[in-house]
């Protein structure tokens, strides 16, 4: 094993491409671990400012439906410990949002866009690292493993002097692919232990790019025979490269879509709109009405107290009343969401690049699910901040702003339902 | 080769022209095509570079393949990252949040009694010579709509500014990158040929905040013009009050029809130049390379 050692370390091109993968994964995680902490700053301010706005808002207010209008609320997902790893939809879905108590459909999709030719291209993470480049680098460290040395003359040699053929091809792959693996891994291990992701996270993560990895050398190892030439097998297996790592991801991401049409979110905002809208100009009694059916214990409170021809308790009912409108076209875009990140997980187990990709996603909580799993927080913590206001604005309560300063809801992003732990894909 | 690369580049040289007939301009249109064809020479002169140097044809095609993953894959995403990294663009909730704490200073347009608004009322009462808002020829709270409409506009302009130009400094960066990569100059000279690049959706932007800008001053002057200051206070009176409290609808056709129409060719080429000459000097490049490995084979 030793004489395997010395005798891999004194190939040159071993080298280039194992220094190739470090350099690689090193970048991607010292970017990532970047990116995380101007996320985390950014979180930081957005906290500061909240509580500034917050007192601001609430100290020139004198009653409960000024109080709510002019309040906005931060809600965030804060990066997980091992996010640095896959930045997965926190670059295409919202992270963060400032919600008030009016209707939530024209404000949840409100996404906070990065530049629109990045989003094009894509970002340089360890996930896309491993997924996409470390099977080039298999391949190319492997496609030459028994063909060059037939070139060489000395394969028949070799198998004859070592006794065990297969043995000696296996070692000799696992030592190269063993020294890959160090060469990915560590970077990450170094930036978990910086920011403090989870061991159990870490390990799953390890045995996860091993088991890629060790996908890829099978494959590898059977398609290149020494009784090819290299430049075949290369051409081969560039081809297969190709097939696994971009046509077919592609091709499922796109059947996919295909298949789930979902609802134009547009046309969600729009009808919420209309109808927020539309209440202005239509008699209480049916607004109230629609509100009632949803909220029965206000019904002894929707009378109209003054002769001004506006109330807030009106303005909030029909605020939600705009919600409702949307419903069954926003249910239907999270249901349809819902079901491509099903079928996409399914289908990932056609494609091993997209599968590792969900794997590291799912590790650094950066998945579908996971943006699905804020979405519904944002959504429980507006329906919290309703039922907290409308006993004060039914009922006329007295307001008092150096109470509500100290009172009013925020959102704590630890009440998020999600399963920390739960690794399975 | 040379007939492959013809052969690739049919579809470039054939939709130029019927783009042209649509009304686009040839100049852009063929620019994109000679751009394409130079991006393809890129290939075939590195190909066959690689071809006379390497050694082997396994050598040959490992050296294209990794070439092709750093210029495609790699360098690109790298050049994103770098740019979001060195030149981060702060999120909008961020920057409204800091842009509420100058608004505050403005005073809320729809509360004609808001503070921020008593020195323009007293400028008001003076001009006209009266003594209170009710005996000014001209709707107050149509004025103070107008004014806050326009401080606020000014405010979230300057916000809005800042905000493109890092956009465009990042953009900067990353058309950097071109030089490293010919696959994103050449991605980037088309999105600047076609008119489909960041300074078009900027200047999109642009004309289209003007447009709502004019329409909504327009109403604005409606209201100051139109309806008056003791109708507007009675406004929610009863049904009367609130139906007098209404201006004609004809009012809204000061919405213009909002058109936006594509730069110049030249302005577009002028964007493009700096990637269009980053492709010829891979180009360049590559080709002399490829001479000096041939004349190394012949003696």
């Amino acid at each position: 094993m030793m004489r395997e050692l010395k005798f891999m370390l004194r190939d040159k091109a071993v080298w280039v491409w194992l220094s190739l993968a470090f350099v690689f994964s090193v970048a991607a995680v010292s970017l990532g671990l970047n990116e995380v902490s101007q996320q985390r700053a950014e979180i930081a301010e957005l906290q500061q400012l909240d509580q500034i706005e917050r007192k601001a808002a609430l100290s020139g207010q004198s009653e409960w439906g000024g109080a709510a209008y002019y309040t906005f609320h931060l809600t965030y997902d804060p990066p997980s410990d091992f996010a640095f790893a896959a930045m997965g939809q926190r670059d295409v879905n919202p992270w963060k949002h400032r919600i008030r108590m009016l209707a939530l459909e024209g404000q949840i999709y409100e996404t906070d866009a990065n530049n629109p030719d990045f989003a094009l291209i894509g970002r340089f993470d360890f996930a896309f690292i491993v997924s996409l480049i470390a099977p080039l680098v298999v391949i190319l460290l492997l496609f030459e493993l028994r063909s060059g040395e037939q070139v060489a003359g000395r394969l028949r040699l070799i198998e004859a002097s070592a006794g065990d053929a297969k043995k000696l091809w296996r070692s000799r792959a696992g030592l190269r692919i063993g020294a890959l693996a160090i060469a990915l891994c560590l970077p990450v291990i170094i930036g978990g232990v910086i920011s403090g992701a989870g061991l159990l996270t870490l390990l799953f993560c390890i045995l996860a790019v091993c088991l890629y990895l060790g996908f890829w050398t099978v494959l590898t190892l059977w398609l290149t025979p020494a009784t090819r030439t290299g430049a075949y097998n290369l051409t081969i297996m560039l081809g297969v490269w190709l097939l696994l790592c971009a046509v077919l991801p592609a091709t499922l991401t796109q059947a996919i879509s295909r298949a789930v049409p979902l609802p134009d979110g547009g046309e969600i905002v729009l009808t919420q709109r209309e109808a927020v809208n539309d209440a202005w100009d239509i008699p209480k009694e049916e607004t109230y009405a629609v509100f009632l059916k949803r909220h029965p214990e206000w019904v002894d409170y929707t009378g109209w107290d003054t002769a001004d021809g506006f109330e807030w308790k009106w303005y909030y009912a029909f605020q939600h009343v705009g919600d409702m409108a949307a419903e069954p076209l926003s249910k239907a875009y999270r249901e349809g969401q819902a079901r491509r990140d099903e079928l996409a997980k399914w289908s990932s187990l056609m494609s091993p690049a997209t599968l590792l990709q969900r794997t590291m996603e799912r590790l650094a909580e950066t998945d579908m699910r996971a943006a699905i799993t804020y979405e519904q927080s944002v959504r429980d913590f507006h329906a919290n901040l309703r039922t907290w206001h409308y006993p004060k604005m039914f009922k006329a309560d007295d307001f008092n702003s150096d109470w509500a300063i100290g009172a009013v809801p925020t959102f704590d992003p630890s009440t998020k339902t999600g399963a920390e732990s739960d690794l399975s894909n | 080769m040379g007939a492959l690369i013809g052969l690739l580049s049919l579809p470039a040289l054939f939709s130029s022209f019927a783009a042209s007939l649509a009304g686009e301009s040839l100049l852009a249109g063929l620019t994109l095509y000679a751009g394409t064809l130079l991006y393809l020479g890129i290939w075939a002169a590195l190909t066959l570079f690689v071809s006379l140097a390497a050694r082997s044809r396994g050598l040959a095609l490992g050296v294209l393949s990794a070439f092709w993953v750093i210029t495609v894959l790699v360098v690109p995403r790298i050049g994103v990252t770098s740019a979001s990294a060195t030149l981060p663009t702060e999120g909008k909730i961020l920057t409204d949040m800091r842009m509420n704490d100058d608004l505050r200073k403005l005073g809320d347009g729809h509360n004609a009694a808001d503070p921020a608004f008593s020195k323009l009322k007293a400028n008001l009462l003076a001009q006209y010579d009266v003594d209170s808002v009710d005996e000014l020829p001209v709707n107050f709270r149509g004025m103070v709509a107008s004014k806050s409409e326009t401080d606020l506009t000014e405010t979230l302009n300057a916000y809005a500014e800042k905000r493109m130009d890092r956009e465009s400094a990042q953009a900067a960066h990353l058309s950097a990158y071109s030089w490293l990569s010919p696959y994103l100059a050449i991605g980037g000279a088309s999105r600047n040929l076609a008119g489909t690049d960041l300074e078009t959706h900027h200047r999109f932007l642009r004309e289209a905040e003007a447009t709502r800008f004019d329409f909504v001053q327009g109403l604005n002057k409606a209201h100051i013009e139109k309806l008056s200051y003791e109708d507007d206070m009675n406004r929610n009176s009863g049904e009367e009050g609130w139906k007098k409290a209404r201006i004609d609808a004809s009012n809204w056709s000061v919405l213009n029809d909002f058109r936006f129409t594509p730069d110049t060719a030249s302005d577009r080429l002028n964007r493009a130049t700096p990637k269009l000459l980053a492709l010829i000097l891979w180009f360049i490049a590559l080709i002399g390379l490829g001479l000096a490995a041939a004349r190394r084979l012949t003696p």
